[in-house]
């Protein structure tokens, strides 16, 4: 096989550099030319009798900073409640301690959602484990305590829920069951009109098990 | 025989950041409204977009019955998917009758161990029939500013759709405006419509001069009479409110002798603009003397955030002991104070090096790694590039 040159190198290098960064341009874009290529649409329904069909727009949605960061600790043993919390908003923690034994810094790290279609979405979250127990205490639960809880809520902080807002902390799951929040009822599409904020607050038992824990929260986005 | 200080750690628990933090998803079209036409069969194609793995789909309702869907589940990340559904229309009784077509992020396999509070996200297209009633029928719906500034007008838009199958010849009502015990305070009228046809809608309007309320939240109700035939709805609570900060928290209460610590002030903004603002922090004896005074720079604080103000004691020269200490904060010529009691402690005498690491935040945007990727692919073909001509002068040699 004979050599390949320099100039071929380079050339093959130019392409693969072209194509990577196009790909990842049209990738990131995808959903913003959603609204522009849907929303012209016509015809998309196949009649085989005569009715009257209206379409409308485009819903999407959009999360990111998808994960939060709560650091690690523990339960202050001095304390008497029996439990501590957590919160993602910047209201701190209580009856908890960093791994330095220190009280931690309040960390300000929520779920971001934005209504990127063209049409107004409600936005519902769910939580992917059977009960807080099974997401804090792990599949054998707490066995001294029963005061899991996993809350939610939102913060509107474009000004673009117009319906149904939960700013205040609601449970989204508690020891032994979960629960289905309506965290806005109409989110605006507009553009600078169309964030907010989800946050967490984490009801930890004192005899919770140490390891690792998982939750998901799936954030549903429904036209209007 | 010394007792040793016992702390446990009983709970060990890490969230990581997942590089890949931004997840999306959409479907167009968002709503497909049907007319009634029993027996009427109609094919329609739904577009799922998501750019960050693979989705799942569910159809439900009480039309799931009714249709035939084209995939149960789609596996392609990255490119736009394409559903039909086929929809013949049934006898259905009178009022509305939905089909949603959820589609879900499935979540990426993760390898390894470790604690994540994650998100995913999910789209719910819509296929809707109306049976019209076979009389007058109205359904209304009611929106609103949720946050008034107290003195302005909050206002109020009732969207009344005729469902039923005769012209609505006049519609009108009112809002009342109630206490959250649902005592009637004060009821504002609705402007009158007239004509309203059959699977129509038209807007009724209504406004509030909030001056001299007391602020505070209010239940919202609309009564609407449409012909005779009165129909109501209740929104959700409204808040009349005025420019306002609270000073939520202070941590830490405890502070070295002679040092100079960093405290965070917890500052939250209820109200729906942003506020400039600066913070006082008073440390006082048990006589109300002042003894320190420290201030902050001008912050902002975005509406309806809670945030951290850092803000510097120095206990130079305060002896052991309790002390006052009161936070105030001056903005839009008010002032909101709060006081908490703080302690000054003998300075630690050595602090362990691993007791001040805190786990790096990650920053990475999307835009910062691809920035970084085609760097660092133009530095591997350089240095490539650079050797490889080494090599043939080298060979020349």
């Amino acid at each position: 096989m004979g050599e390949v040159s320099n100039k071929t190198i380079v050339a093959l290098l130019t392409v693969a550099l072209v194509i990577t960064v196009v790909g990842t341009v049209v990738s990131v874009s995808k959903l913003s030319g959603l609204g522009g290529r849907y929303t012209t649409l016509t015809g998309l329904a196949t009649d085989t009798g005569t009715t009257s069909i209206t379409v409308a727009g485009t819903a999407a949605i959009q999360v990111t900073d998808a994960s939060i960061d709560f650091g690690s600790g523990y339960y202050n043993v001095s304390c008497t409640t029996g439990y501590a919390w957590l919160a993602s908003n910047a209201e701190g923690t209580n009856c908890w301690l960093n791994t330095s034994g220190q009280v931690p810094e309040p960390i300000d790290d929520p779920h971001e959602l934005e209504n990127n279609g063209t049409t107004s979405i409600s936005i519902t979250a769910d939580i992917s484990n059977f009960n807080a127990s099974d997401f804090i205490c792990g599949g054998n639960g707490c066995p001294g305590t029963s005061t899991s809880n996993v809350a939610i809520r939102m913060i509107d902080t474009s000004a673009g829920c117009t319906v149904t807002e939960q700013t205040t902390y609601t449970t989204l799951a508690d020891d032994n069951s979960v629960t289905q929040v309506t965290l806005c009822g109409s989110l605006s599409p507009q553009d600078n009109q169309d964030d907010i904020e989800v946050n967490f607050n984490l009801t930890v038992p004192q005899d919770v098990d140490q390891g690792a824990k998982t939750a998901t929260i799936t954030y549903t986005g429904t036209g209007i | 025989m010394k007792k040793k200080h016992r702390i446990k750690i009983i709970y060990f628990f890490v969230f990581l950041l997942i590089i890949s933090s931004i997840t999306a998803i959409g479907i167009a079209p968002a709503v497909i409204k049907v007319d009634y036409s029993p027996g009427i069969t109609n094919t329609f194609t739904f577009f799922i977009v998501q750019i960050n793995g693979n989705v799942k789909l569910e159809a439900y309702g009480d039309l799931a019955s009714e249709i035939t869907l084209s995939k149960d589940i789609l596996i392609t990340e990255g490119s736009t998917n394409e559903v039909e559904i086929t929809y013949t229309i049934g006898n259905l009784t009178p009022g509305k009758h939905s089909l949603y077509l959820k589609a879900t992020e499935i979540p990426k396999e993760e390898y390894g161990k470790k604690s994540t509070i994650s998100a995913l996200g999910a789209i719910v297209g819509r296929i809707e029939t109306y049976v019209p009633y076979p009389d007058k029928y109205a359904a209304i719906s009611l929106e609103y500013e949720p946050k008034v500034k107290l003195g302005d007008k909050a206002y109020f838009t009732v969207t009344l759709e005729n469902q039923g199958s005769i012209t609505i010849d006049k519609a009108s009502g009112q809002v009342k405006i109630m206490d959250l015990k649902e005592n009637e305070l004060v009821s504002v009228p609705l402007t009158e419509v007239f004509g309203i046809s059959k699977q129509n809608k038209n807007k009724l309007y209504a406004e509030w001069n909030t001056e001299g309320t007391t602020p505070g939240k209010y239940k919202i109700k609309a009564i609407v009479d449409y012909d005779g035939n009165i129909t109501g709805i209740s929104g959700f609570n409204i808040w009349i409110g005025d420019i306002n900060l609270e000073v939520l928290n202070m941590t830490p209460i405890e502070f070295p002798k002679n040092q100079i610590s960093s405290v965070n002030l917890l500052v939250k903004n209820v109200w729906n603009e942003g506020i400039l603002f600066y913070a006082d922090l008073l440390i006082k004896d048990v006589d109300g003397k002042i003894l320190k005074k420290t201030t902050s720079q001008t912050l902002s604080i975005s509406q309806w955030r809670t945030e951290n103000v850092n803000i510097f004691v120095d206990t130079n020269g305060l002896e052991l002991g309790d002390y006052d200490a009161e936070v105030i904060l001056h903005y839009s010529e008010k002032e909101a104070r709060k006081s908490f009691k703080i302690k000054i402690i003998e300075p630690p005498k050595e602090t362990k090096k691993d007791e001040v690491v805190q786990e790096p935040k990650s920053s990475i945007s999307s835009t910062t790694l691809i920035y970084t990727t085609i760097i660092l692919v133009a530095l591997v073909v350089i240095i490539y590039l650079y050797y490889k001509r080494k090599g043939d002068d080298d060979e020349e040699f």
